[in-house]
């Protein structure tokens, strides 16, 4: 999760700090892959 | 078998059970919160008695505010005394509150972590002939939705009551779902509860279950886990002990505290039996089996199956004639476990 830095974040870095945006969608990606195993 | 830990009551399947109403044991341990600490005040929107508050506002009439047919009013006026260092507990029938004050839950008590107690009467489709209107059904999905919250349905008054003392000292806002209507007495005072512990009620054979052991003959192993939660769990104790006539072994399980979920527990047994069917007097969407549901599919995947409502209100009727009707009487959790069963090959 990234650190927020401001107050009032701007709304693409909200999504990334939840784990929404697309580095959070392939660290699942890649965690389900693992399990597929 | 019923394990021997949990210390059932005895006459748990005589058909002279004890009935006695869930919301009664919420009456009784907020009286004994209220003498044990100072602290504990109560609020209420006009149902003092349907919701057993009257037995606390009588003895300390300075720690009771009646805030009317208000139930926004409710939970801000409670969430200000709790940030003031009160512990509140508020009381409703739950189709109030949390049905309607949600916005004001949500944002007075949940966003600022204040340990405020929404006490959620009359849950559920048997209320009865009151209807559906007042029939909650969507409670648990509302509550268990918000961060910080605490969700709890007991099996019965004891376990009400216990519950209730324990929310005193959780420091969390929560949620206490309730029923109107007398049912078993399951469990004893000696039975143990912990908020965020589920309790293995039921298992065939002699099998340990995480820290329990529970005694009783070996010839049928458990092949299915049925998770319940408040007045279904008797449901689910007599399916379970049916199911054994017919040589299918089953473990059942209070899943008392719907969040935080007791991972291990839900793990242990979708572990032992590879199969799983929830129990609730809720809708499907949302509840208790959906909370199960997101948690083994992250962890252990296993066929599951879902006694509760199927996306319908409720109506006026009897509490039994209703439980039958939406499919979530003895009959329904036994045609469940056999569908899920044949998910299983």
């Amino acid at each position: 999760m990234t650190k927020l830095k401001v107050l009032a974040c701007k709304p693409t870095e909200l999504i990334e700090h939840y784990g929404m945006g697309v580095e959070g969608i392939v660290d699942k990606i890649r965690k389900i892959l693992v399990r597929k195993r | 078998m019923i394990s021997q830990s949990q210390k059932l009551n005895t006459k748990l399947f005589d058909s002279d059970v004890e009935l006695v109403p869930i919301r009664k044991g919420f009456g009784e341990g907020l009286l004994e919160a209220g003498e044990k600490n100072p602290n504990v005040v109560g609020l209420c929107a006009d149902l003092t008695e349907s919701t057993q508050m009257h037995f606390f506002a009588n003895k300390f009439p300075e720690r009771f505010v009646q805030v009317g047919v208000a139930e926004q009013n409710l939970v801000t006026v409670a969430s200000g005394m709790a940030a003031m260092g009160k512990i509140p507990f508020t009381s409703s029938y739950a189709m109030f509150s949390p049905g309607r004050n949600w916005e004001q839950i949500r944002t007075t008590a949940c966003y600022n972590d204040r340990p405020v107690k929404i006490v959620g009467s009359h849950a559920g489709v048997s209320v009865g002939p009151d209807g559906g209107t007042h029939q909650a059904t969507e409670d648990i999905a509302l509550m268990r939705v918000l961060p910080n919250m605490v969700v709890i349905a007991p099996c019965d008054s004891i376990e009400a009551k216990k519950a209730t003392l324990a929310l005193v000292d959780n420091g969390k806002p929560s949620y206490l779902r309730l029923a109107r209507d007398k049912t078993p007495v399951i469990t004893t005072e000696e039975s143990p509860f912990e908020i965020g512990k589920a309790n293995v009620l039921w298992s065939s054979g002699s099998v340990a279950v995480g820290p329990l052991l529970c005694s009783g003959p070996t010839a049928t192993s458990p092949r299915v886990a049925i998770i319940a939660c408040g007045s279904l769990v008797h449901n689910a104790l007599v399916a379970a002990r049916k199911l054994q006539e017919e040589g299918i072994g089953s473990i059942v399980v209070n899943n008392h505290t719907i969040k935080p979920l007791d991972g291990a527990t839900i793990l242990d047994v979708a572990k032992q039996t590879g199969v799983v069917v929830t129990v609730e007097e809720h809708q499907i969407a949302g509840g208790m089996g959906s909370t199960v549901a997101e948690f083994l599919a992250q962890n252990y995947p296993v066929p599951i199956e879902f006694v509760g409502i199927e996306d319908r209100y409720g109506q006026s009727g009897l509490p039994t004639q209703l439980l039958e009707h939406y499919h979530m009487d003895t009959p329904s959790i036994i045609l469940a476990v056999k569908k899920v069963l044949s998910r299983k090959q």
